[in-house]
């Protein structure tokens, strides 16, 4: 079968370029759609990416216990995704003596409860509500952390009232890049900032606390301003080794059933598991969002069948003279599934570059940074071309079955 | 040798009470190599008879032969390549592509045989030479008087060396100049060894046949051969105006002969006359020939 399909590609690409507003509003659903699902794919991949550097910087031999009960079997499933969330929120249940037992594991090197104050935080700039993290001095460590300015507290300070806080903070409450020894004031006490983090690799909608927006003040400070009443968000530790995590993970288990008279109200992961659990909720959600969002696409592809038929109907004399000459219905077919697709693929395309657009607006104004990857844009491209041959088809029959002599007497 | 022969072809539209008969037991049998003039009046079928021919529609009933094999039972598919590979159409709409370019339009028939882009435009480039219109090759259809138009029209129907020309009214739309050309242009064809099948309401063109069928509400009611140069007789008969009387010199331009009936134009529009007719081999051998 001889098919003329460059000549239609040409074509097909003329009638575009002659007909640019026409062709424009044609394929504006094609554009939203493919608009839509670029960005939406494109902030879960960007997650994505954040979360595993995050695994990266961290490292691998971190381990997180958690309050509550959380249920990886079956955890890609959207709906036991979304309980894990609500699930790692409820209220705390675990106690110094957890992070005691969890110290003295063997295999431990460093470990940290992180404890959540509530409270205002007044400065010289005004009032903030900011999260306040009371955490050991090993706490940079066991995150692998290190400090830009300044140092972290030490537990032979006599001064129990230091603080340091996340990169973010410090122009917010202070108006200054780098308040060292400014002071706050909060519960009553006056802080002085001793230093300064590095930027965290912060994932966003992760479980754990944004630590660039938060203050860190010693772990029995905040004990002491709570009457140890502050709730241990979590326990972190930090094997000191990278082998057999699983192993210590379980032996932590073991110890901690005992303490809390075999009531499973606890979750002992590695971190990475823990970041997978994030990013495998937002996988749900995201691509969930990302059908919806193909539905305009949908909209798209009868905007593109709707003119195609119409167009057919504008040239059933070309239909005519080009099978008069010996045009097969085949090559008729091809050459409008040609056309349609060549149009969609042309929205598919003003789409693309209209999401890195969109893309770069979201990376500039949130703390969101959308990835446009290979796989993305295939997608996109698979994508409109399927519209294409889809929507295109029905008119394409129509037009290769015409009559020719009815098709050459149409005026 | 016949290339196409009608064996009591009908072809009726409609149904129940509203059917139109437009060819009633057509036979009709074309050699290889005749010039044949279709004439008859309005709704007479020809252009049905054409359409049964050129394989664009299939006859209710009878049969048709064309190089001696049955076409009625092929499928629409492959009287499609018969029809691109054999027949070659010229319209009186001249039904070019406005989307095209002149080459492009030339071309196009090559294009759906599957010939490669360059072989295409040096076919195309010949045959537009061949009907005096290599200099407008990248002109598009809107660009080019109807004259012009119609030689386009005939170097596509052209491209593909096909046996039968089937015109349907070539020169209906054309002023007598134009006219004059294409017709020229069509008695080249002919010469060249092609059969050549035109429809016409002109007695004028039937000097350019050798054959001549007239048809007449969906029958052909006369078939007579005709010399070449002259109108046929039938066909005088519709002619209403007195004609000059014919001179030696008229025998001797033999089927250019009608080209002495249009007069002459006026010296202070030579110039245009000349832009027209230098576009063909034959109108500059004129030209010289007056010199």
């Amino acid at each position: 079968m001889n098919i003329p399909y460059r000549d239609d590609i040409f074509l097909a690409i003329r009638t575009i370029r002659k007909t640019k507003m026409r062709s424009f509003l044609t394929v504006l659903g094609i554009i939203i759609g493919i608009v839509s699902v670029v960005t939406i794919v494109s902030i879960a991949k960007g997650i994505e990416t954040q979360v595993s550097n995050q695994i990266n910087s961290i490292g691998k031999n971190l381990i997180v216990i958690r309050p509550g009960r959380i249920n990886q079997n079956n955890s890609n499933s959207l709906i036991n995704s979304l309980n894990t969330l609500s699930n790692a929120n409820s209220s705390s249940s675990l106690s110094q003596a957890d992070l005691n037992s969890v110290a003295s594991t063997g295999s431990i090197a460093e470990s940290s409860a992180i404890n959540v104050v509530n409270g205002t935080i007044k400065t010289n700039q005004g009032s903030f509500s900011e999260s306040v993290l009371g955490t050991s001095n090993q706490f940079p460590s066991v995150i692998n952390q290190q400090l830009a300015y300044g140092e972290y507290f030490n537990s032979s300070s006599t001064d129990i009232y230091q603080a340091v806080i996340g990169q973010n903070l410090a122009y917010n409450l202070f108006g200054e890049r780098i308040p060292l020894g400014q002071s706050f004031t909060f519960h009553g006490q006056t802080f002085i900032v001793r230093g300064i983090f590095n930027k965290f690799n912060a994932a966003p909608l992760s479980i754990t606390a944004d630590y660039n927006n938060s203050i860190f003040i010693p772990y029995y400070t905040a004990e002491a301003l709570t009457n140890s009443t502050a709730p241990i968000n979590e326990i972190l530790a930090k094997a000191n080794t990278n082998n057999n995590i699983e192993g210590i993970v379980k032996t932590i288990n073991k110890n901690l059933l005992t303490l809390h008279g075999d009531q499973q109200d606890f979750t002992v992961l590695q971190q990475s598991q823990s970041l997978a659990i994030t990013t495998s909720v937002l996988n749900s959600i995201t691509y969930l969002i990302a059908i919806v969002a193909g539905i305009s696409l949908l909209v798209g592809g009868v905007g593109i069948m709707n003119v195609t038929l119409v167009s057919i109907t504008e040239r059933t004399k070309e239909i005519g003279i080009r099978k008069s000459i010996g045009a097969t219905n085949y090559q008729i077919l091809i050459q409008f599934l040609i056309e349609s697709s060549v149009l969609s693929l042309f929205g598919g395309l003003l789409g693309v570059i209209l999401s890195f657009l969109v893309d770069y607006i979201i990376g500039a104004t949130t703390s969101l940074t959308p990835l446009i990857n290979l796989p993305i844009l295939v997608i996109a491209f698979l994508l409109s071309l399927t519209v294409g041959i889809v929507f295109g088809s029905l008119p394409a029959f129509k037009a290769a079955r015409k009559d020719p002599i009815l098709a050459l007497r149409y005026e | 040798m016949s290339i196409i022969e009608l064996n009591d072809v009908s072809k009726i539209y409609g149904f129940g009470d509203a059917t139109t008969v437009a060819l009633e037991e057509v036979n009709l049998s074309i050699d290889e190599n005749e010039f044949i003039a279709i004439m008859g009046p309005s709704g007479s079928g020809k252009s049905t008879l054409m359409n049964v021919i050129g394989l664009l529609d299939r006859p209710t009933y009878g049969k048709y032969m064309l190089s001696k094999r049955s076409v009625d039972k092929i499928r629409t598919n492959r009287r499609a390549k018969i029809r691109r590979d054999t027949i070659g159409f010229v319209f009186q709409s001249f039904n070019l592509l406005p989307r095209l370019t002149v080459i492009e339009n030339v071309a196009l028939p090559l294009a759906y045989k599957g010939v490669s882009l360059r072989l295409r435009t040096k076919l195309a480039e010949n045959m537009l030479e061949r009907v005096g219109m290599d200099d407008k090759k990248y002109f598009y259809p809107n660009q080019l008087s109807s004259g012009q138009i119609q030689c386009v029209a005939i170097a596509r129907a052209l491209i593909n060396s096909p046996k039968i020309i089937i015109a349907d009214e070539p020169t209906g739309n054309l002023d007598t100049t134009s006219s004059r050309l294409i017709m020229e242009l069509f008695s080249d064809i002919h010469k060249t060894g092609s059969t050549v099948l035109l429809v016409t309401h002109n007695p004028e063109i039937t000097r350019y046949a050798s054959r001549v069928v007239y048809m007449r509400d969906g029958s052909v009611v006369l078939d007579e051969k005709s010399a070449i140069g002259d109108i046929a007789e039938t066909a005088k008969k519709t002619i209403y105006k007195k004609r000059p009387k014919k001179t030696i010199d008229d025998d001797l331009a033999g089927i250019s002969a009608i080209m002495n009936f249009i007069p002459q134009k006026s010296p202070n529009k030579k110039q245009t006359t000349k832009k027209k007719t230098k576009t063909t081999k034959l109108g500059k051998n004129k030209i010289k020939r007056k010199k």
